[in-house]
């Protein structure tokens, strides 16, 4: 089944069969830290291609989480443009970006970033009914994503109840229960061990291949660029190298 | 550790905040005692005209006469005992001295005027010397006596009564004999009249002074012939001081009254009187006193307890924030009581600061106290003498060690926290809170229903005994069971508020919106600071409604008792000239209550009856009435049966407009009751006393007179438990009522002297009415004002302490948990930003997210809100009764009634709008602030 084109479809003015979910074109982002300017991006251009696995490789400090947070429409860049879907979601406005987020793009953070209160089930859940999921559809796919991410078992957990892998397992299935177009991926591993990490990362890869989910991944470690579809070398704020497949 | 800076700061507030508190109850306590001892010094001496401090010893020399030779040397050790032992330990200094010597029985033989029976009469007469007299005498005629005396004869002067009433002669020797002796005889020759050279001076003692039958002589030359000369009888010796007054203080008061206590018992042995007109007032101040002190002790406790939950929570809070910090150094090696002390040392840095600061604060919050004159409500009375005394250092210091275990309670539960245990914190199986565990709530609130039953069994017996209440201090239990009560029912609520919340999500869980969904489970679910809050709030509310019903209930019932047995705003008794002999206006200003008829007389006076109508017209007076009042009328019953009552005659429509009466007293309103009046002019009401007692009932037919009047006929029409003025208990024997028609009494009586009842206008002041009555010249024998008396009443120490303590505490309690409020709200949105971050990110839109915050408020702060109005009004409606046993006496008229005022409560809900209001724009700002990509990055350190 592919949930990719029930989403595709939906929006407005979607040029179906381009190969590019997301195109961006010369991003700049600074901060003021002290009394100087400091780049976190400069000019940066990069597409991520449709349901495929993209990695933003490079070391801390290169600027991959702000350039997440540009495309994810959580911040905005001081220049360029992003288009997702023929829409330059730099130009929207507050409300039409997080409609944006809600609807079609998924988030998994560096942290764990689940509601401590809630359970696995009502993580997932919650996050449905914030996207305006059909009440009755809602059970089912909850279920449905957690048994993708192997956690059927375990649903009924809180997350404090859940070793730190499970947790960033029940994450990923928050960020795709509602079937977004994009899902983003910052630094998922970076707090699990090398062994729960690769757990994880391969879970992201069965995502992308068995599902057709489009995937933008940040990393810091080398050797994950192996399981990427196409990789966007960062350093300083730049691109420094693009390509992949 | 930067948030930490805030919550140091509000620790060390709310440590200020309690030392000072604690520190303010001796304060105050000394301050209101030393009005009281001042203001009831003064009132001693107005009533007696003595000077209040006088004390004196006086021994009776007479008792030596079989052994003259010891009378000197007796005289000798008591004079060293008294100047050099009783008075300096008394501990009061002495503002004047006096020694006088008595020689009494003398006289001489007057010859008197020829038509006499008598040839000639005795004279009595005494010969005294005073020590020091002529530094306080001024001659009026002749000079000063010469101390020696002259060929035997004693110079004296005399004072001008005594000139007149010995009818002395300036110049003349007098010879006097001694009634109790043969011999020897003495001459006197009054050399000089004087006078008092300073009235006011304390030398001369008020009711002594006068030496009217006294010739006066050389101290010395007294002492030499008549102590050391064995031969002569000494009548008495007395030594008086004047202690300064003003400087009998709390403090030395105690020490005043043993030192009195010893001396009497070593005086009564050796027979000297001891004289220290104060030593009952100062006795009954005492009592007094220990009263005040242990209730507005009590009285504070909900204050320090709320405090306490504060500090606690503060204290919580920062432990928590350094919990990360903390498990990390066990882990490394710390010993727990390494970290202990750590925050010991930051503690008792704080407890050392709150020390220093604390008592000067509590000056401030005297003052405030010594304004209040009613529940919220502050008057400029003259400020207390506040000062921080020894025992005001004591409190502090208790203040600053509940305040160290308060902040000290949760460190030691953190220092044994480990790494593990802390990983584990956000798993679900969280242990419940101790008292949760062992059902404390239930226990609690078992306490104080048993407490309550207890109470209640007490106060019927006192109200079979009659016994006054005001001899009963608050019973710190009472009130202590109170607070046990609110805490118990505020626990049991925090139990079953989750429950409450859980079944409120069930009900529509499918349905909720994303708003409601998250913040019913994050309430539900979430055991942490929000239940300090709750509690904190619950207790703060229920305690400032309990409070507020608690001295609004002792107010209004004061009031009520007063105005009930005035009868009306102003009583007057106009003056009835009448051929009574000598009805002067002395004597009946003396009765100033009820009829000023002779008490006893001969059969019939007649009355003149002053005219009415000026009184009609006095200004400040919105309606005036007659009310004729005759204490004892006999009054004839069916079968030939008879008994005293008291008679009132009223004019019913005035009566009713007039007369204070609260509607809830007889099963009717009461103007119905005056309407019977007005149906039949011989339509009388009889108390239900009368009717009990003779088994009367509607339209039997009673005959009504008095001394030296004639017989009415009247028909009853009705009966009354209570009526204005009227007191259904007490006295020997049941009281016992008679209301009539004025006019029909008036019609077919003699003139009587009645009374003058007014309602004031709403703003006429008790000065503008008493200066009309002066300038009218209207002869006013008695003058009754219930205004004046409240205020008299309001002035007690006690109800004022009360309302004083009650103020601070409500002001405070709302004060903390405005700060408990917001302290709590912003740590909690803090800790929760990347939360926030996270359901931005998933696309919830800000106003979802200040709705579900919104919503999490209305759950917590208002749950909290409702259960604190709830839980203090029901123990107002369980509690506040049994104030009567503290308050007033058991069998107070009118009945006791629970007070509450809708101008507390609507403080109260609007204290608590604030709240929320301040809560929705504290969230409002901080998302409006909120980054999304910040937030999150929170996440990652």
């Amino acid at each position: 089944m592919s949930s990719l084109g029930r989403y595709s479809g939906s929006g407005a003015g979607t040029i179906f069969n381009s190969p590019f979910v997301l195109t961006a074109a010369d991003l700049t982002r600074s901060f003021r830290v002290g009394g100087a300017t400091v780049y976190a991006l400069q000019e940066v251009s990069l597409r991520v291609p449709r349901a495929r696995l993209t990695i933003l490789q490079g070391p801390s400090g290169s600027g991959k989480t702000t350039l997440i947070n540009i495309l994810g429409a959580l911040d905005y860049p001081d220049g360029g443009r992003v288009e997702f879907d023929d829409l330059n979601i730099v130009a929207l406005n507050e409300a039409e970006r997080d409609e944006l987020r809600r609807r079609r793009m998924g988030f998994v953070f560096q942290s764990v970033a689940l509601i401590g209160m809630m359970s696995a089930f009502e993580n997932v859940d919650f996050a449905l009914r914030v996207a305006g999921y059909a009440d009755t559809r809602r059970e089912q796919r909850a279920q449905e994503c957690l048994a993708l991410v192997g956690l059927r078992g375990r649903m009924h957990h809180r997350p404090g109840e859940l070793s730190g892998g499970e947790q960033q397992r029940v994450a990923i299935a928050r960020a795709i229960a509602h079937e977004p177009a994009l899902l983003f991926a910052d630094e998922p591993t970076a707090e699990l061990d090398t062994h729960t990490g690769l757990q994880v990362i391969g879970m992201v890869r069965a995502l992308v291949r068995e599902q057709g989910v489009t995937v933008v991944m940040s990393s810091h470690d080398p050797y994950i660029i192996e399981l990427a579809d196409h990789v966007v070398q960062l350093e300083d704020g730049r691109v420094v190298e693009a390509g992949g497949e | 550790m930067a948030s930490n800076r805030w919550l140091v700061l509000a620790l060390l507030a709310g440590s200020v905040l309690s030392v000072a508190l604690l520190a303010s109850v001796p304060i105050y306590t000394d301050g209101v005692l030393q009005r009281l001892l001042t203001r009831d010094l003064e009132r001693y001496q107005e009533r007696t005209g003595r000077y209040p401090g006088t004390t004196a010893a006086i021994y009776n020399f007479y008792r030596l006469v079989e052994s003259p030779a010891a009378k000197a040397p007796f005289h000798d050790s008591l004079e060293q005992e008294i100047l050099t032992n009783l008075v300096p330990n008394l501990g009061v200094p002495v503002a004047a001295a006096m020694k006088r010597l008595t020689l009494d029985y003398l006289y001489d033989i007057r010859p008197q005027p020829e038509e006499s029976r008598e040839p000639t009469i005795k004279k009595f007469s005494r010969v005294e010397a005073v020590r020091d007299l002529e530094a306080h005498v001024t001659l009026l005629h002749g000079r000063m006596f010469r101390p020696e005396p002259v060929d035997g004869v004693y110079e004296a002067i005399v004072s001008a009564e005594a000139m007149q009433q010995l009818e002395l002669i300036l110049d003349r020797s007098y010879l006097l004999h001694d009634l109790l002796a043969e011999e020897p005889r003495l001459t006197v020759k009054v050399v000089g009249v004087y006078t008092k050279k300073d009235p006011s001076d304390l030398f001369w003692f008020q009711r002594f002074t006068t030496f009217s039958e006294s010739f006066l002589i050389d101290y010395d030359t007294f002492v030499r012939d008549f102590l050391y000369q064995p031969t002569r009888n000494l009548t008495n010796g007395a030594w008086y001081f004047a202690l300064d007054y003003h400087q009998i203080t709390l403090d030395n008061v105690p020490n005043l009254l043993r030192r009195y206590d010893e001396y009497l018992r070593a005086s009564a042995e050796r027979r000297v009187e001891l004289d220290f007109g104060i030593a009952k007032l100062l006795q009954e101040y005492n009592r007094r006193a220990a009263i005040l002190k242990i209730t507005l002790s009590f009285l504070h406790v909900p204050i320090v307890l709320v405090l306490a939950f504060f500090m606690y929570m503060v204290s919580q809070l920062i432990v928590e924030g350094d919990l990360a910090e903390i498990a990390v150094l066990e882990s490394r090696g710390a010993a727990g009581s390494q970290l202990f002390t750590v925050y010991l040392v930051q503690s008792l840095l704080l407890a050392v600061a709150a020390l220093a600061l604390g008592p000067p604060l509590a000056l401030v919050i005297v003052r405030f106290l010594g304004a209040a004159n009613g529940f919220l409500e502050f008057v400029g009375r003259t400020t207390l003498r506040a000062q921080i005394g020894l025992r005001a250092y004591w409190f502090a210091l208790a203040g600053a060690g509940i305040f160290l275990a308060a902040t000290l309670l949760p460190a030691t539960r953190a220092a044994r926290t480990s790494i593990v245990e802390l990983r584990g914190r956000g798993a679900r199986a969280r242990r419940y809170t101790f008292w949760r565990r062992y059902y404390l709530d239930l226990v609690l609130i078992g306490i104080a229903i048993y407490g309550l039953v207890q109470f209640q069994q007490r106060r019927e017996i006192l109200l079979l005994t009659a016994a006054t209440g005001s001899d009963l201090p608050l019973d710190p239990l009472l009130f202590l069971t109170s607070v046990v009560f609110i805490l118990g029912s505020g626990m049991l609520a925090l139990r079953l508020f989750p429950m409450l919340v859980q079944a409120l999500f069930r009900s529509a869980r499918r349905r909720w919106s994303p708003p409601f969904y998250a913040a019913f489970i994050q309430v539900a679910r979430a055991r942490g600071h929000e239940q300090f809050l709750m509690v904190f709030l619950i207790l703060t509310l229920a305690l400032g409604i309990y409070n507020s019903s608690a001295a609004r209930t002792v107010n209004r019932n004061i009031e009520e008792r007063i105005y009930y047995a005035a009868g009306a705003d102003l009583t007057l008794q106009p003056y009835f000239p009448s051929d009574a002999p000598s009805p002067g206006l002395g004597d009946a200003a003396g009765l100033g209550g009820p009829g000023a008829a002779p008490a006893s007389g001969s059969s019939s006076v007649q009355y003149r009856e002053p005219p009415y109508h000026p009184y009609t017209e006095l200004p400040g007076l919105q309606q005036t009435t007659r009310v004729l009042r005759q204490p004892r009328a006999q009054v004839s019953l069916p079968g030939n049966r008879r008994t005293m009552a008291e008679m009132m005659a009223v004019v019913p429509g005035e009566f009713g407009k007039v007369a204070w009466f609260r509607r809830d007293l007889l099963p009717a309103h009461w103007y119905h009751y005056l309407n019977r009046l007005t149906d039949d002019p011989k339509a009388m009401l009889l108390s239900t006393s009368i009717a009990d007692e003779y088994d009367l009932k509607r339209g039997d037919t009673i005959l009504v007179t008095w001394q030296g009047q004639d017989v009415v006929d009247g028909v009853v029409y009705g009966f009354v438990d209570f009526w204005p003025t009227f007191m259904p208990v007490g006295g020997r024997s049941t009281p016992k009522l008679v209301v009539a028609n004025f006019n029909y009494i008036r019609a077919k009586m003699a003139v009587e002297p009645y009374e003058i009842w007014a309602r004031r206008e709403p703003r006429a002041t008790s000065a503008e009415i008493y200066a009309a009555i002066e300038e009218r010249e209207l002869d006013i024998v008695a003058l009754q004002d219930a205004a004046q008396q409240v205020i008299e009443a309001k002035n007690d120490p006690l109800l004022q302490g009360t309302n004083g303590v009650l103020t601070l505490g409500f002001s405070v309690a709302m004060l903390i948990s405005l700060v408990g409020f917001v302290m709590y709200w912003v740590l909690t949105l803090r800790a929760r930003t990347l939360q926030f971050g996270v359901l931005r990110a998933i696309g919830m839109s800000s106003r979802r997210v200040l709705l579900m915050l919104v919503v999490e408020q209305l759950l917590i702060t208002g749950a909290a809100i409702v259960a604190g109005v709830v839980i203090g009004r029901v123990a107002g409606l369980l509690f506040v009764p049994l104030l009567q046993v503290v308050y007033t006496a058991a069998d107070q008229v009118p009945p006791f009634r629970v007070a509450s005022e809708i101008g507390d409560l609507l403080r109260i809900y609007v204290v608590a709008g604030v709240l929320l209001l301040l809560g929705a724009v504290l969230f409002r700002t901080l998302l409006a602030r909120l980054d999304i990509h910040q937030a999150l990055k929170l996440g990652e350190e």
